[in-house]
Protein backbone atom coordinates (compact mmCIF):
# COMPACT_ATOMS: atom_id res chain seq x y z
CA UNK A 1 0.00 0.00 0.00
CA UNK A 2 1.38 3.40 -0.93
CA UNK A 3 1.46 5.56 2.15
CA UNK A 4 -0.27 8.92 2.21
CA UNK A 5 2.47 10.96 3.71
CA UNK A 6 2.47 10.95 7.50
CA UNK A 7 -0.81 9.05 7.91
CA UNK A 8 -0.96 5.98 10.11
CA UNK A 9 -1.42 2.79 8.14
CA UNK A 10 -3.98 0.21 9.30
CA UNK A 11 -1.24 -2.09 10.60
CA UNK A 12 0.24 0.80 12.57
CA UNK A 13 -3.16 1.60 14.07
CA UNK A 14 -3.59 -2.08 14.96
CA UNK A 15 -0.18 -2.21 16.65
CA UNK A 16 -0.76 0.92 18.73
CA UNK A 17 -4.25 -0.20 19.65
CA UNK A 18 -3.06 -3.67 20.65
CA UNK A 19 -0.27 -2.14 22.72
CA UNK A 20 -2.65 0.10 24.60
CA UNK A 21 -5.12 -2.74 25.14
CA UNK A 22 -2.29 -4.78 26.65
CA UNK A 23 -1.38 -1.84 28.88
CA UNK A 24 -4.95 -1.63 30.16
CA UNK A 25 -4.59 -5.24 31.24
CA UNK A 26 -1.42 -4.35 33.12
CA UNK A 27 1.03 -5.50 30.44
CA UNK A 28 3.25 -2.48 29.95
CA UNK A 29 5.69 -4.05 27.49
CA UNK A 30 5.08 -6.60 24.79
CA UNK A 31 7.12 -8.58 22.29
CA UNK A 32 6.43 -9.07 18.60
CA UNK A 33 4.66 -12.41 18.70
CA UNK A 34 2.56 -11.31 21.66
CA UNK A 35 1.51 -8.32 19.61
CA UNK A 36 0.66 -10.48 16.61
CA UNK A 37 -1.56 -12.61 18.85
CA UNK A 38 -3.23 -9.54 20.33
CA UNK A 39 -3.98 -8.14 16.86
CA UNK A 40 -5.23 -11.52 15.69
CA UNK A 41 -7.60 -11.84 18.64
CA UNK A 42 -8.84 -8.29 18.24
CA UNK A 43 -9.55 -8.75 14.54
CA UNK A 44 -10.75 -12.32 14.89
CA UNK A 45 -8.23 -13.30 12.22
CA UNK A 46 -7.36 -16.94 11.66
CA UNK A 47 -3.82 -16.04 10.64
CA UNK A 48 -1.37 -13.82 12.47
CA UNK A 49 0.28 -10.79 10.91
CA UNK A 50 3.18 -11.83 8.67
CA UNK A 51 6.69 -11.52 10.07
CA UNK A 52 7.89 -9.01 7.50
CA UNK A 53 4.80 -6.82 7.77
CA UNK A 54 4.82 -6.79 11.56
CA UNK A 55 8.48 -6.05 12.16
CA UNK A 56 8.74 -3.50 9.38
CA UNK A 57 5.82 -1.60 10.88
CA UNK A 58 7.27 -1.88 14.40
CA UNK A 59 10.52 -0.41 13.10
CA UNK A 60 8.70 2.52 11.47
CA UNK A 61 6.76 3.28 14.63
CA UNK A 62 9.89 3.11 16.76
CA UNK A 63 11.73 5.49 14.43
CA UNK A 64 8.77 7.85 14.53
CA UNK A 65 8.84 7.83 18.33
CA UNK A 66 5.42 6.23 18.67
CA UNK A 67 6.93 3.10 20.22
CA UNK A 68 9.96 2.52 22.39
CA UNK A 69 11.87 -0.72 22.44
CA UNK A 70 14.56 -2.44 24.43
CA UNK A 71 16.13 -5.86 24.42
CA UNK A 72 15.46 -7.83 27.55
CA UNK A 73 18.29 -9.07 29.70
CA UNK A 74 19.74 -12.13 27.92
CA UNK A 75 19.96 -13.93 31.24
CA UNK A 76 16.17 -13.96 31.54
CA UNK A 77 15.73 -15.67 28.21
CA UNK A 78 18.57 -18.06 28.93
CA UNK A 79 17.04 -18.98 32.29
CA UNK A 80 13.74 -19.78 30.57
CA UNK A 81 15.44 -21.63 27.73
CA UNK A 82 14.28 -19.31 24.97
CA UNK A 83 15.72 -16.56 22.74
CA UNK A 84 15.75 -13.08 24.25
CA UNK A 85 12.82 -10.86 23.41
CA UNK A 86 12.67 -7.34 22.07
CA UNK A 87 10.14 -5.55 24.21
CA UNK A 88 8.05 -2.63 22.98
CA UNK A 89 5.89 -0.09 24.73
CA UNK A 90 3.61 2.59 23.34
CA UNK A 91 4.89 6.10 24.02
CA UNK A 92 2.77 9.11 24.92
CA UNK A 93 3.21 10.32 21.34
CA UNK A 94 1.97 6.91 20.13
CA UNK A 95 -1.12 7.05 22.31
CA UNK A 96 -1.85 10.57 21.07
CA UNK A 97 -1.32 9.56 17.46
CA UNK A 98 -3.79 6.70 17.85
CA UNK A 99 -6.35 8.91 19.56
CA UNK A 100 -6.09 11.53 16.82
CA UNK A 101 -6.28 8.85 14.15
CA UNK A 102 -9.43 7.42 15.73
CA UNK A 103 -11.09 10.80 16.14
CA UNK A 104 -10.25 11.75 12.56
CA UNK A 105 -11.69 8.46 11.32
CA UNK A 106 -14.91 9.18 13.26
CA UNK A 107 -15.09 12.73 11.91
CA UNK A 108 -17.63 13.69 9.20
CA UNK A 109 -16.77 12.94 5.58
CA UNK A 110 -14.14 15.23 4.15
CA UNK A 111 -12.04 15.44 7.27
CA UNK A 112 -8.52 14.05 7.04
CA UNK A 113 -8.15 10.48 8.25
CA UNK A 114 -5.26 9.61 10.49
CA UNK A 115 -2.64 11.67 12.15
CA UNK A 116 0.09 13.24 10.11
CA UNK A 117 3.34 12.13 11.65
CA UNK A 118 6.79 12.05 10.16
CA UNK A 119 7.67 8.41 9.64
CA UNK A 120 11.33 8.30 8.74
CA UNK A 121 12.54 5.46 6.59
CA UNK A 122 9.39 4.87 4.64
CA UNK A 123 9.82 7.38 1.90
CA UNK A 124 8.56 10.20 4.07
CA UNK A 125 10.76 13.27 4.18
CA UNK B 1 13.67 -26.78 16.00
CA UNK B 2 11.25 -27.86 13.29
CA UNK B 3 11.96 -27.85 9.57
CA UNK B 4 9.78 -24.82 8.91
CA UNK B 5 11.53 -22.86 11.68
CA UNK B 6 14.88 -23.75 10.15
CA UNK B 7 13.61 -22.77 6.72
CA UNK B 8 12.32 -19.38 7.86
CA UNK B 9 15.55 -18.85 9.79
CA UNK B 10 17.50 -19.53 6.60
CA UNK B 11 15.35 -17.02 4.73
CA UNK B 12 16.01 -14.38 7.39
CA UNK B 13 19.74 -15.02 7.19
CA UNK B 14 19.53 -14.69 3.43
CA UNK B 15 17.70 -11.36 3.21
CA UNK B 16 19.69 -9.81 6.05
CA UNK B 17 23.04 -10.85 4.59
CA UNK B 18 25.33 -7.94 3.82
CA UNK B 19 23.36 -5.42 5.87
CA UNK B 20 24.63 -3.23 8.67
CA UNK B 21 25.57 -5.65 11.49
CA UNK B 22 23.23 -3.98 13.98
CA UNK B 23 20.23 -4.14 11.63
CA UNK B 24 21.13 -7.68 10.61
CA UNK B 25 21.61 -9.08 14.10
CA UNK B 26 18.55 -7.37 15.55
CA UNK B 27 16.27 -8.61 12.77
CA UNK B 28 17.63 -12.15 13.04
CA UNK B 29 17.25 -12.18 16.82
CA UNK B 30 13.74 -10.75 16.66
CA UNK B 31 12.48 -13.30 14.14
CA UNK B 32 14.21 -16.13 16.00
CA UNK B 33 12.34 -15.08 19.13
CA UNK B 34 9.04 -14.81 17.24
CA UNK B 35 9.49 -18.26 15.68
CA UNK B 36 10.27 -19.79 19.05
CA UNK B 37 7.27 -18.13 20.69
CA UNK B 38 4.89 -19.19 17.93
CA UNK B 39 6.17 -22.75 17.87
CA UNK B 40 5.67 -23.04 21.62
CA UNK B 41 2.22 -21.44 21.43
CA UNK B 42 1.23 -23.96 18.76
CA UNK B 43 2.55 -26.78 20.91
CA UNK B 44 0.53 -25.51 23.85
CA UNK B 45 -2.54 -25.41 21.62
CA UNK B 46 -1.84 -29.04 20.65
CA UNK B 47 -1.63 -28.14 16.97
CA UNK B 48 -0.35 -30.99 14.84
CA UNK B 49 2.93 -30.63 12.92
CA UNK B 50 1.26 -29.91 9.61
CA UNK B 51 -0.97 -27.20 11.02
CA UNK B 52 1.98 -25.62 12.81
CA UNK B 53 4.05 -25.65 9.64
CA UNK B 54 1.21 -24.03 7.68
CA UNK B 55 0.69 -21.34 10.32
CA UNK B 56 4.37 -20.41 10.44
CA UNK B 57 4.87 -20.84 6.69
CA UNK B 58 1.96 -18.55 5.87
CA UNK B 59 3.38 -15.79 8.05
CA UNK B 60 6.71 -16.19 6.31
CA UNK B 61 5.26 -16.26 2.79
CA UNK B 62 3.00 -13.24 3.15
CA UNK B 63 5.78 -11.20 4.74
CA UNK B 64 8.26 -11.69 1.91
CA UNK B 65 7.47 -8.40 0.09
CA UNK B 66 7.94 -6.44 3.32
CA UNK B 67 11.13 -8.33 4.10
CA UNK B 68 12.54 -7.31 0.73
CA UNK B 69 11.34 -3.72 1.07
CA UNK B 70 12.87 -3.53 4.52
CA UNK B 71 16.16 -4.81 3.15
CA UNK B 72 16.08 -2.23 0.39
CA UNK B 73 15.43 0.57 2.86
CA UNK B 74 18.19 -0.59 5.18
CA UNK B 75 20.68 -0.78 2.33
CA UNK B 76 19.81 2.68 1.11
CA UNK B 77 20.03 4.07 4.59
CA UNK B 78 23.45 2.54 5.15
CA UNK B 79 24.64 4.03 1.87
CA UNK B 80 23.78 7.47 3.18
CA UNK B 81 21.00 8.17 0.69
CA UNK B 82 18.53 8.93 3.43
CA UNK B 83 16.23 11.67 2.19
CA UNK B 84 17.35 12.78 -1.24
CA UNK B 85 14.75 13.17 -4.01
CA UNK B 86 16.17 10.26 -5.99
CA UNK B 87 15.56 7.94 -3.04
CA UNK B 88 11.96 9.04 -2.69
CA UNK B 89 11.37 8.58 -6.40
CA UNK B 90 12.83 5.08 -6.24
CA UNK B 91 10.80 4.18 -3.18
CA UNK B 92 7.61 4.95 -5.06
CA UNK B 93 8.74 2.32 -7.54
CA UNK B 94 9.50 -0.18 -4.82
CA UNK B 95 6.02 0.41 -3.44
CA UNK B 96 4.84 -1.62 -6.39
CA UNK B 97 6.66 -4.65 -5.00
CA UNK B 98 3.72 -5.05 -2.62
CA UNK B 99 1.36 -5.10 -5.58
CA UNK B 100 3.63 -7.63 -7.26
CA UNK B 101 3.47 -9.98 -4.32
CA UNK B 102 0.01 -11.38 -4.99
CA UNK B 103 0.51 -12.38 -8.63
CA UNK B 104 3.90 -13.85 -7.77
CA UNK B 105 2.34 -15.91 -4.98
CA UNK B 106 -0.43 -17.01 -7.33
CA UNK B 107 2.15 -17.88 -9.97
CA UNK B 108 4.20 -19.92 -7.48
CA UNK B 109 1.02 -21.69 -6.41
CA UNK B 110 0.30 -22.36 -10.06
CA UNK B 111 3.69 -24.03 -10.48
CA UNK B 112 3.02 -26.23 -7.47
CA UNK B 113 -0.43 -27.15 -8.78
CA UNK B 114 1.02 -27.90 -12.19
CA UNK B 115 3.79 -30.09 -10.82
CA UNK B 116 1.25 -32.01 -8.76
CA UNK B 117 -0.82 -32.34 -11.91
CA UNK B 118 2.12 -33.73 -13.87
CA UNK B 119 2.84 -36.29 -11.16
CA UNK B 120 -0.81 -37.32 -10.90
CA UNK B 121 -1.08 -37.61 -14.67
CA UNK B 122 2.04 -39.73 -14.80
CA UNK B 123 0.77 -42.08 -12.14
CA UNK B 124 -2.71 -42.26 -13.61
CA UNK B 125 -1.71 -42.86 -17.22
CA UNK B 126 1.66 -44.57 -16.86
CA UNK B 127 0.30 -47.96 -17.89
CA UNK B 128 -1.33 -46.55 -20.99
CA UNK B 129 1.85 -45.01 -22.29
CA UNK B 130 4.48 -46.85 -24.29
CA UNK B 131 7.44 -46.26 -22.03
CA UNK B 132 8.47 -44.49 -18.88
CA UNK B 133 11.21 -42.69 -20.87
CA UNK B 134 8.80 -40.93 -23.23
CA UNK B 135 6.65 -40.18 -20.22
CA UNK B 136 9.58 -38.45 -18.49
CA UNK B 137 10.43 -36.45 -21.59
CA UNK B 138 6.85 -35.27 -21.84
CA UNK B 139 6.84 -34.34 -18.16
CA UNK B 140 10.07 -32.39 -18.57
CA UNK B 141 8.65 -30.52 -21.55
CA UNK B 142 5.61 -29.62 -19.53
CA UNK B 143 7.70 -28.31 -16.69
CA UNK B 144 9.77 -26.20 -19.10
CA UNK B 145 6.60 -24.74 -20.62
CA UNK B 146 5.13 -24.05 -17.21
CA UNK B 147 8.21 -22.45 -15.69
CA UNK B 148 9.02 -20.50 -18.87
CA UNK B 149 5.46 -19.30 -19.21
CA UNK B 150 5.23 -18.16 -15.64
CA UNK B 151 8.63 -16.48 -15.83
CA UNK B 152 7.30 -14.55 -18.84
CA UNK B 153 4.16 -13.69 -16.93
CA UNK B 154 6.04 -12.28 -13.95
CA UNK B 155 8.63 -10.49 -16.08
CA UNK B 156 5.84 -8.98 -18.12
CA UNK B 157 4.16 -7.62 -15.07
CA UNK B 158 7.44 -6.12 -13.84
CA UNK B 159 8.02 -4.45 -17.21
CA UNK B 160 4.45 -3.19 -17.43
CA UNK B 161 5.26 -0.16 -15.30
CA UNK B 162 7.75 1.28 -17.77
CA UNK B 163 6.93 -0.54 -21.00
CA UNK B 164 3.22 -1.36 -20.87
CA UNK B 165 3.11 -2.78 -24.41
CA UNK B 166 6.01 -5.18 -24.01
CA UNK B 167 4.82 -6.06 -20.53
CA UNK B 168 1.30 -6.86 -21.69
CA UNK B 169 2.61 -9.07 -24.52
CA UNK B 170 4.79 -10.97 -22.07
CA UNK B 171 1.95 -11.40 -19.57
CA UNK B 172 -0.45 -12.73 -22.18
CA UNK B 173 2.25 -14.81 -23.90
CA UNK B 174 3.50 -16.22 -20.62
CA UNK B 175 0.03 -17.10 -19.43
CA UNK B 176 -0.84 -18.74 -22.76
CA UNK B 177 2.42 -20.72 -22.89
CA UNK B 178 1.99 -22.06 -19.39
CA UNK B 179 -1.70 -22.77 -19.86
CA UNK B 180 -1.31 -24.89 -23.00
CA UNK B 181 1.06 -27.21 -21.15
CA UNK B 182 -1.68 -28.45 -18.87
CA UNK B 183 -5.27 -27.61 -18.20
CA UNK B 184 -4.48 -27.60 -14.48
CA UNK B 185 -2.93 -24.17 -14.93
CA UNK B 186 -5.71 -22.31 -16.66
CA UNK B 187 -7.58 -21.17 -13.59
CA UNK B 188 -4.61 -19.97 -11.52
CA UNK B 189 -3.01 -18.28 -14.50
CA UNK B 190 -6.16 -16.43 -15.48
CA UNK B 191 -6.38 -15.37 -11.87
CA UNK B 192 -2.75 -14.20 -11.96
CA UNK B 193 -3.39 -12.14 -15.10
CA UNK B 194 -6.49 -10.53 -13.61
CA UNK B 195 -4.70 -9.77 -10.36
CA UNK B 196 -1.74 -8.34 -12.30
CA UNK B 197 -4.01 -6.08 -14.30
CA UNK B 198 -5.72 -4.91 -11.14
CA UNK B 199 -2.34 -4.42 -9.46
CA UNK B 200 -0.99 -2.21 -12.23
CA UNK B 201 -4.14 -0.09 -12.20
CA UNK B 202 -3.96 0.23 -8.45
CA UNK B 203 -0.26 1.09 -8.48
CA UNK B 204 -0.85 3.78 -11.07
CA UNK B 205 -3.78 5.19 -9.17
CA UNK B 206 -1.76 5.27 -5.93
CA UNK B 207 1.17 6.89 -7.72
CA UNK B 208 -1.12 9.57 -9.16
CA UNK B 209 -2.62 10.21 -5.72
CA UNK B 210 0.75 10.31 -3.93
CA UNK B 211 1.79 13.73 -2.65
CA UNK B 212 4.55 15.37 -4.64
CA UNK B 213 6.13 17.23 -1.71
Amino acid sequence: MRRREGVLLPIEVSILDAGLRARRRGVEEFHGFQLAQEIGERDGARMLTAHGTLYKALGRLAIAGLLESRWEDPDIGAAEGRPRRRLYRVTLAGARALAESSSAADAPTGAPVGRRVALVGDGAP
Amino acid sequence: MTTIEQFVGAWVRLYTAGLDPVDRDERRAEIASDLWEQARALEDASANRQAAAVAIGARWLLGIPDDLLWRTERRRKSRGQGNDPERRRTMVGFGNARVLALPVIVAVAAVVVALVGVVVDNIQYAEQRESIVSNSVLASLWVVLIVGGIAGLVLGFVLMRRQPGVGAVLVVGGAATASISTYWLIVPLVLAVVVSWYGVRRARRMASEAPTA
